[in-house]
């Protein structure tokens, strides 16, 4: 038998495949939400234009802990989500890698010193919060937030942890709970945690 | 140039489900041996396991899903669970029933180069040996193509040329020619043969045994719970077998009856006039221009009727569909009924026509296969909730689908998946359907049993359906009218035989 | 040499300290120089297409000004209370306030964020994905697995549009709402994720990929001394630029 903690090809395929798939939700997701900036520029409060999605920025990350469950999936995870959006032509080429790595190690943090046992909707709205205050670290100082009047940071921190709370938090608990239901994720650590019955009749949860 | 007859794959007791903790085991205590050096067939009805134990042979399962309780398997005397996906591939390959999903590079030829790279061939001798075989299956045209564009059939050829690539002791296919039409398939054959000759062991999944009479050195045949039931089927002593064949819904008798006879014009319903499809990106460099697959072509499809259109893989017909429903641009007309299509709004468009695409899996909406009948009879105005849930149970019991009402429509075989999409296409109660290959990889009696059920809804609900096959013996059984896409041309072929046709 | 030549991994590191290294600069001459530099390198060492860099040009230099409002607006230890900034009859006097004040700040922000966006964009338009991620695995250690996983994932991109596609149309054709970000819809298409994952993962073994096993490769990207020697240059002449600009 394999190493449980090793990554094995279908891990990185299945968190490769949603990093694509949310990093093009999130394009979407600031293509419309460039109306909410364009009206928020002439108030100087652009930048929070952003912050309602930003939670679907390390919703990579957030997937790799919650389905696989093992050291390093975070990070890993929002690695390979960096490297793709590299690839698919962010503007800020290999800076995402950077970012990439705050945001896994965010994510991943609580729920190394859980010793990646206690996946509860408390865990994971912890890791967002943590996430979120690690990404604004970051922000201070490649971004240059630090020259930001402190309750304008405040107000875009707010936000910011409303949006990673609603979608890391609470969006991939239930939606990775929604798919075990559905029996696809069959042999991840999630599904093993999870008390799924099926009969000839198919799924009875 | 046979040899000593050894033993290639070997399961002894082989119990097999997809979730561990499931009562229904799919390969249920499975005791298998093929020899090596030889074609050997498997065929059985649809959902009994067939594609379950290929994986499983192939040592891909348990490794990527599912639970193996017990059972030992080994291929050319080692146990699989053993090999390194390096060390298997060096003696058995597999091509998977699902066309799509099968690569991982952007053309066929990085793709080759990724297999060639996996088995440690130098770089060196990499150009010489794509070519040599992409040449022999007649798909260099494809190499520089990315592979999102091939069609249906062209990802197929593609996927045989990587496996013959390969060179491993086995090749395994399932259902290698579901979406080639019977030339190219023909031809395929004879190459298999070929390699057969030169020592290479194939196995092969199929519905179709006609392909396979002629080559084969044993058609084996499985049922429930993946149980072999009979086997040592061969061309010699085929006739002994083909009542038990026929009894089990395997077999296609070989007879060219009409079943349908509706020969006198209904109204148009859809209409081509002068119809031009050209795909490819207009504004990409010189070299990859566009291509054009169909030029000022002309078909009507009256109401009422079952019209089949054939063609090569690759002619254009899944596109065509595209174009009808709005998905891609054409010049011409189409007509649906008397308007122009380009003055019907999406909306009511979709309101009338129903589709199969020819990968069921890009067509559920729900995640239970009762939820998915339910959800296109929700379309049917003044059916009681009810009514409703006992038509589609109905329906289910119909199409054999009555045991997976609680399944994802996900956990189904290709052929239910298939059966799946035509049902609820069907329960929907639309006028116009569009069915892309709605047959394939179904056995004998199913193929049967929705056709005449297609039939009886056309006659009874006046509906149009257009219908997407390679299998020419199907079409000429039970469509009122048969088109072949040749020559970028639409041509009126009902009524001929394959003599007439080419004389035409 | 061609910026597309470049050998990827040393154009990122390059890029990773130059932005390190501009992190901690607030230099807005520095910041407006490395982005113009950018402009020009790629306009004569690369064969990138003028509509690209702009089609990036844009939402950069939208979040460029947003950033540069705002710093107007709230820069740190700025003269205006907040508050004041909703007054609309204050406003112009206090435009002009911040201006003289907050100027500074706010070009800084918005140039250093076209700085970063100047690098990345030269990186985005001249790297073939294929080659960095090949680049990644021989000079960085990037494992085969994953290598081949992000390429896979990344090749997939057409598919799932063309499934996405069909998923809509199948939606529409129920009389659902065939929206792409409907939840029900991307549902789908995150069920859609999990079976690629599955079957594509089956595929890549069954034609022998294995993560740990020798493979050969049908190129190999190297690093050449030219290859260093544009980094050193590229790394040497920011360093240079802050003594000479000043901080
Ligand atoms: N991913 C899956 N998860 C759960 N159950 C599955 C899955 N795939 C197949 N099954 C179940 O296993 C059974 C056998 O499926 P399999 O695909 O092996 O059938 P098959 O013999 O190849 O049929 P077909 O001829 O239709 O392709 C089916 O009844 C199906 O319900
Ligand atoms: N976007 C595209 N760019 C380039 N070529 C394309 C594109 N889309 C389709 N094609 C090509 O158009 C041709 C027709 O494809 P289509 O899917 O309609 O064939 P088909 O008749 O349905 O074949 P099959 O029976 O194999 O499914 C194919 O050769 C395909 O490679
Ligand atoms: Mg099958
Ligand atoms: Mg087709």
């Amino acid at each position: 038998m394999q190493n449980v903690n090793e990554w094995k090809l279908k891990d990185v395929l299945l968190i490769a495949i949603l990093a694509v798939l949310f990093g093009v939700v999130y394009l979407g997701c600031t293509y419309m939400g460039g109306i909410l900036y364009g009206a928020l520029t002439p108030l100087g409060m652009a930048s929070l234009g952003y912050e309602p999605f930003y939670g679907i920025y390390f919703i990579a990350g957030a997937f790799g802990v919650f389905i696989l469950r093992k050291p390093g999936s975070g990070i890993i995870a929002e690695l390979l989500a960096a490297i793709l959006e590299c690839l698919m032509g962010n503007y800020f080429g290999p800076i995402i890698i950077l970012s990439g790595i705050v945001q896994g190690l965010g994510i991943e943090l609580i729920i190394m010193f859980r010793r990646y046992k206690d996946f509860s909707y408390g865990t994971m709205i912890l890791a967002s919060v943590i996430c979120s205050v690690f990404t604004m670290i970051y922000n201070l100082v490649i971004s240059g937030y630090n020259q930001i009047a402190v309750p304008v940071l405040a107000l875009m921190m707010v936000v910011r942890i409303v949006s990673a709370i609603i979608f890391d938090g609470l969006l991939v608990p239930v939606l990775s709970m929604k798919l075990v239901k559905a029996g696809l994720l069959k042999g991840y650590a999630v599904s093993e945690e999870m008390q799924v019955e099926i009969d000839d009749m198919g799924i009875v949860s | 140039m046979k040899q000593k007859t050894e033993e290639m794959l070997h399961l002894r007791d082989v119990v097999f489900r997809y979730h561990p903790k499931g009562k229904r085991n799919i390969l249920d205590h499975v005791s298998l041996d093929i020899a090596d050096h030889t074609i050997t067939v498997i065929t059985g009805s649809s959902g009994c396991g067939k594609s379950t134990m290929a994986a499983v042979s192939a040592g891909l399962y348990p490794e990527n899903g599912g639970y193996l309780e017990s059972g030992e398997i080994t291929l050319y005397g080692r146990s699989v669970r053993e090999m390194n996906p390096q060390e298997r591939a060096s003696v058995m390959t597999v091509m998977f029933q699902n066309p799509d999903l099968q690569f991982c590079m952007q053309t066929l030829r990085n793709e080759m180069e990724f297999c060639l790279e996996n088995i440690c061939v130098p770089a060196e001798e990499m150009d010489q040996r794509i070519k040599n075989t992409a040449e022999e299956l007649g798909v260099a045209y494809l190499l520089d193509r990315r592979l999102s564009t091939l069609s249906g059939g062209e990802k197929q050829k593609a996927n045989l040329a990587c496996l013959f690539l390969m060179k491993s002791r086995c090749i395994l296919l399932d259902e290698p020619f579901a979406n080639i039409d019977e030339d190219a398939a023909w031809e395929m054959v004879d190459m298999i043969k070929k390699m057969h000759d030169t020592g290479t062991s194939f196995l092969v999944i199929d519905h179709r045994l006609e392909y396979w009479i002629p080559v084969a050195d044993e058609i084996i045949v499985l049922g429930k719970g993946g149980k072999l039931i009979k086997s040592g089927i061969n061309k010699d002593n085929f006739r002994e077998y083909s009542s038990f064949l026929r009894e089990n819904g395997l077999f296609y008798p070989n007879e060219d009856r009409k079943v349908h006879e509706n020969t006198e014009m209904t109204r148009p319903m859809i209409t081509l006039k002068n119809l031009t499809i050209t795909v490819g990106e207009k504004w990409k460099k010189k070299g990859q221009s566009e291509q054009m697959l169909t030029d000022m072509a002309d078909a009507v499809f009256e109401k009422k009727r079952i019209s089949a259109v054939l063609g090569p893989s690759g002619s254009g017909k899944t596109t065509m569909f595209q174009a009808i429903l709005k998905q891609h641009a054409y010049t011409g007309e189409i007509l649906i009924g008397d308007t122009p299509l380009h003055k019907i709004r999406r909306g009511k468009l979709y309101s009338e026509v129903g589709i199969v695409f020819q990968n069921p899996a890009d067509q559920f909406v729900t995640q239970n296969v009762l939820e998915e009948v339910e959800a296109s009879l929700r379309q049917r105005k003044g059916l009681s909730k009810e009514e409703k849930s006992s038509i589609a149970k109905e329906l289910l019991e119909e199409y054999g689908l009555s045991g997976y009402r609680n399944y994802s429509p996900y956990m189904l075989s290709q052929g239910q998946q298939r059966r799946l999409a035509v049902l609820s296409v069907l329960a929907s109660g639309k006028k116009i359907l569009l069915l892309d290959e709605p047959t394939y990889g179904q056995d004998y009696s199913t193929t049967i049993s929705i056709m005449e059920h297609l039939r009886r809804k056309v006659e009874h609900e006046c509906m149009t359906v257009i219908l997407i096959t390679h299998d020419s013996r199907l079409a000429k059984q039970y469509a009122d009218k048969v088109y072949r896409l040749k020559d970028k041309k639409l041509v009126d072929i009902t009524g001929l035989s394959d003599e007439d046709e080419v004389k035409t | 040499m061609k910026l597309e030549k470049w050998n990827p991994s040393v154009k990122m590191v390059t890029i990773l300290i130059c932005v390190l290294i501009l992190s901690f600069q607030y230099n807005t001459v520095l910041n407006t120089t490395v982005f113009a530099v950018m402009l020009l390198s790629l306009f004569f060492f690369s064969e990138v297409n003028p509509g690209k860099v702009a089609a990036l040009l844009v939402p950069a230099g939208f979040a460029a000004l947003g950033l540069f409002v705002m710093g107007l607006y709230y820069a740190k230890g700025s003269s205006i209370p907040v508050k004041a900034m909703a007054d609309v009859d204050m406003m112009p006097y206090m435009v002009r306030a911040a201006l003289s004040t907050n100027l500074h700040t706010a070009l800084q922000l918005a140039t250093r964020l076209l700085a970063y966006a100047g690098m990345g964009i030269v990186f985005a338009l001249t790297t073939d994905g294929e080659y960095f991620v090949r680049s990644l695995m021989h000079q960085c250690h990037l494992p085969p697995k994953f290598a081949y996983g992000i390429l896979a994932a990344f090749y997939l991109m057409p598919f799932m549009a063309r499934e996405l596609k069909n998923v809509q149309l199948s939606f529409r054709v129920r009389n659902m709402c065939g929206n792409a970000l409907h939840p029900n819809v991307l549902f789908t298409m995150l069920v859609n994720s999990v079976r690629w994952s599955e079957s594509e993962a089956m595929a890549m073994e069954s034609k022998g990929f294995c993560g740990a096993a020798k493979r050969t490769y049908c190129e190999i990207p190297e690093i050449h001394p030219a290859d260093v020697i544009i980094a050193v240059l590229c790394i040497g002449s920011m360093v240079a630029g802050i003594f000479i600009l000043g901080s």
